[in-house]
């Protein structure tokens, strides 16, 4: 049966060459795609190494002099940095404050970043570096290699030493956490200054969508005393960050701006903006968002064409062939045969579409055109998962084209369509 | 001729009703979704108040600095200072206006004892209003004198003041920001903010507040950005090359510190695929992934409909065949094809217009919001004013003929290659 299945494909050659060429084609940038989306979900999907589920950013800002509460920093005899200070300690006994950091340039889904090189020995990365006060670490519940509490951490952090994430040294030269804990370390070109680390936590990311491959942090305290001769100027720059108790009810934000007047306003302070890091995580990523979902509409797209294709050829196909499957059915072809053969006819164009296709898949990947994951593009596992997930897509949009004129062809009446030849 | 064929097309779309709605889905599909990526294009590129001059504007977003004798390697990347921007391109000559503003930020709005909320702001100048044409409900923007003494006084739109006192006739009275009072000087229409440059819900001077304090690298580097409004495009060059004459005079008077622009000013549509400070955008890679979209989602369908094309030329090969014997050239069959797909092809494009001006209309906050926007009080807010450009419609004209000329080009000239005989004997 096979054979004559063969023979029959090739005879209908020129039919089958435009729906051949549709699924080589779709086959390939179906491919691509599912390829693209797969490394973007991959890295999606790995571990953070934090936690912002209850946690809200503040912009801290400054009234001007033309505030009728504006007070003339040269008449107080304290500065900004003390009012910050001041502004920690009441948010500490804010209702429902588990809590509270100061840092630059270091929350999860942060547009803004500082950049250094870190080196062990001649083994050096490029690196982002936190600053942060001890608290950073619970608020954003980062969590030791060695199963260290976010509180334990936090009690490590201390001047003149460094945590960092135990994948520091892993892209490039293969060190595990266990190999860098207690190392010393130089930062960028200070060779002068040797920084010991005292902590290697889990891999932080510094979003969804950048792997844990490329995600290296090294991170220093930055001690909230040091904060007390901030100017009203520099206090602007530092972000304060607060994690809520997990039973804290809805609604923190406005409870925390109605009491911004009266328990917040210290010095020339003021709340500028409050954000939960939900919301800042949303809009930082919303642009990679965007593309996982148009991507998400291009497999839809591909894989419709293909199901209207399948639909259409099919559909002449059993009407011109009527006669032939009635014979089929009056030499002793169940229907349900009938129906079997359409359909394998549809996958057996596939599987030769698709042989092709995967040797320019192979290519395209061979020529770097697809997103690195972990460091290659090219990768057995992946093509072998992505190439399968096409073909099983694809399999499945043939099968339910075929379905409607297979149904149609079967309940021919074989009296009937060999009278009509 | 014509009538003929229309009579014929619309008769092959009876008699095949399966077929026929598969040809239409698919072609309708296609161009529906090919018109949702040329809008999400458009809506950043073309003209709409109150950025109606984007064909003149050029803009510098980020800025890059660097220790004298070092490069752009080893640099510092983002916005630029008040001083920076005066310098360097408010002092340009050549272009109609040049106007300072401050990135996206928020500040805490209210009337006296009323309740606080978010508001987004611009601080900026006088040249602002001049570059962008915000729509005034009531009162002026505020002029330079007010703009260089950094007057408390503020313009802001019809929500906000709707917001604070009920109603939009709010001239002369005040509002608070940041606790301290601005005085209302002008009331506009709502911004869209994919009019991402002119957005915001309150605009001050910048120099009533003390945003030029934010800055660093002795003070080159800041919160600002700069649009410039040229008289027209053809001044682009003279623009960039003044540009540059004052940033290299800049950079003599700058002690320890060089900038350096990465090829800005932008145009318009570079600038919106500026995204990161520290990187020159590649506007050929951008727009060749645009145009191999474009190639694929006009070309998968296209063999789709060939093939429908092509089984439904074969049932009518007799008839080709009498038509030709009757003098028909192979010219006059190919056209009578191509015409009668045409029809079909315009019938499913302007279906397919039809629901992606739908699905723009409806989705459109979700569909154009982008993280340019972020961390904004208001969500895109989409009319049909900003997606109505003659270009729209040539483009979906240009399509549906590409179309119509892939998904049956073929077919047409292999049926007008068959050879008479074998075209009547072949029933």
């Amino acid at each position: 049966m096979n054979k004559i299945l063969f023979r029959q494909i090739w005879n209908e050659r020129r039919s089958n060459a435009w729906i051949w060429l549709e699924l080589l084609l779709v086959s390939v940038v179906l491919w691509f795609v599912v390829d693209t989306s797969y490394v973007t979900l991959n890295t999606y999907f790995e571990p953070r190494g934090f936690d912002i589920s209850n946690t809200y950013w503040i912009r801290v800002g400054t009234m001007t002099p033309k505030s009728p509460d504006y007070i003339d920093p040269s008449t107080r005899n304290v500065k900004a940095g003390s009012d910050i200070l001041e502004l920690l300690k009441r948010l500490r006994h804010f209702p429902d404050v588990e809590a509270v950091s100061l840092s630059y340039n270091s929350f999860p889904y942060n547009g803004s970043w500082s950049g250094t090189y870190a080196k062990i020995d001649t083994m050096g990365e490029e690196c982002r570096i936190y600053k942060v006060s001890p608290d950073f670490l619970r608020v954003f519940r980062y969590h030791g290699s060695n199963g260290e509490t976010p509180e334990k951490l936090a009690t490590l952090l201390k001047e003149g030493v460094l945590i960092v994430g135990e994948n520091l040294l892993t892209a490039k030269y293969g060190l595990k956490g266990k190999d860098i804990a207690g190392r010393s370390v130089y930062l960028s070109a200070d060779t002068t200054k040797v920084w010991p680390v005292v902590a290697v936590t889990k891999p932080v990311r510094f979003n969804d969508f950048v792997s844990t491959y490329d995600c290296r942090y090294v991170m220093q305290i930055y001690s909230e005393a040091s904060a007390v001769n901030l100017t009203e100027n520099d206090v602007r720059f530092l972000e304060l960050c607060i994690r809520t108790r997990p039973d804290c009810p809805p609604g923190f934000i406005d409870r925390l701006r109605n009491a911004s007047r009266s328990q917040f306003t210290i010095g020339n302070l003021l709340f500028e903006d409050v954000r939960s890091l939900d919301d800042i995580r949303c809009m930082l990523q919303l642009d990679d968002m965007n593309k996982l979902r148009d991507q998400m509409w291009g497999i839809g797209f591909l894989l419709f064409n293909i199901f209207l294709g399948l639909l259409g050829t099919f559909w002449f196909r059993t009407q011109q062939r009527r006669s032939e499957m009635a014979l089929h059915v009056s030499c002793g072809s169940t229907r349900r045969e009938v129906f079997a053969r359409l359909i394998i006819e549809g996958l057996l164009l596939l599987v030769s579409a698709t042989i092709i296709a995967l040797f320019i898949d192979a290519n395209i990947a061979y020529a770097e055109f697809i997103p690195q994951m972990n460091g290659s593009f090219l990768t057995v596992g992946r093509f072998l998962i992505t190439t399968f997930i096409t073909f099983v897509l694809m399999s499945l949009m043939i099968v339910i084209g075929i379905w409607f004129p297979a149904r149609q062809a079967m309940k021919i009446q074989p009296a009937e369509a060999l009278r009509e030849e | 001729m014509i009538k003929q064929y229309f009579k014929q097309a619309l008769y092959q779309l009876h008699a095949q009703p399966l077929l026929s709605a598969i040809s239409v889905l698919g072609t309708a599909l296609a161009i529906c979704l090919i018109m949702v990526i040329v809008l999400m294009q458009q809506i950043k590129t073309e003209p709409y108040a109150p950025e109606s001059n984007r064909n003149r504007m050029l803009h510098v977003k980020w800025m890059t600095c660097y220790q004298k004798g070092s490069n752009i390697d080893n640099s510092s990347n983002g916005p630029m200072s008040a001083q920076t921007a005066r310098q360097c391109f408010r002092a340009l000559a050549t272009p109609e206006a040049v106007t300072i503003y401050t990135i996206e930020h928020t500040m805490q709005a209210n009337i006296p004892k009323g309740k606080e909320f978010s508001v987004d702001m611009k601080q900026t100048d006088e040249q602002f209003f001049k570059v962008f044409d915000l729509s005034f409900v009531d009162g002026k923007p505020f002029d330079e004198a007010s703009s260089e003494a950094g007057l408390p006084v503020a313009v802001i739109n019809e929500s906000v003041a709707r917001a604070l006192y009920g109603l939009t006739a709010v001239i002369g009275r005040q509002i608070n920001l940041n606790h301290a009072p601005f005085k209302i000087c002008g009331v506009v229409h709502d911004v869209s903010t994919l009019a991402n440059n002119a957005y915001a819900q309150v605009w001050i001077p910048y120099k009533s507040t003390d945003i030029g304090g934010m800055s660093w690298y002795n003070d080159v580097m800041g919160t600002f950005r700069v649009s410039i409004l040229a008289h027209s495009k053809d001044d682009f060059p003279a623009i960039r090359k003044e540009c540059e004459r004052l940033r290299l005079k800049y950079n003599e008077g700058l002690a320890e510190q060089e900038i350096a622009y990465r090829n800005q000013p932008d145009t318009q549509e570079v600038s919106v695929i500026h995204k990161w400070a520290n990187a020159t955008p590649d506007l050929n890679a951008e727009c060749n992934k645009r145009f191999l979209i474009y190639a694929l989602l006009l070309l998968i369908p296209a063999i789709n409909l060939s093939s429908m094309t092509q089984s439904r030329l074969r049932k009518r090969i007799t008839e080709i065949g009498i038509r030709r014997s009757f003098g028909s050239t192979r010219g006059d069959i190919m056209w009578q094809v191509l015409f009668e797909n045409l029809i079909l092809t315009f019938l499913s494009g302007l279906i397919g217009l039809i629901f992606c001006y739908a699905f723009a209309l409806i989705f459109g906050p979700s569909l154009f919001a982008s993280s340019t926007l972020s961390l904004l009080n208001s969500s895109p807010s989409v009319d049909i004013m900003m997606l109505m450009h003659f270009s729209t419609f040539g483009y979906a004209l240009l399509f549906c003929l590409l179309m119509n000329l892939l998904s049956s080009g073929i077919p047409a000239w292999k049926a007008s290659r068959v050879s008479i005989t074998d075209a009547l004997s072949n029933h």
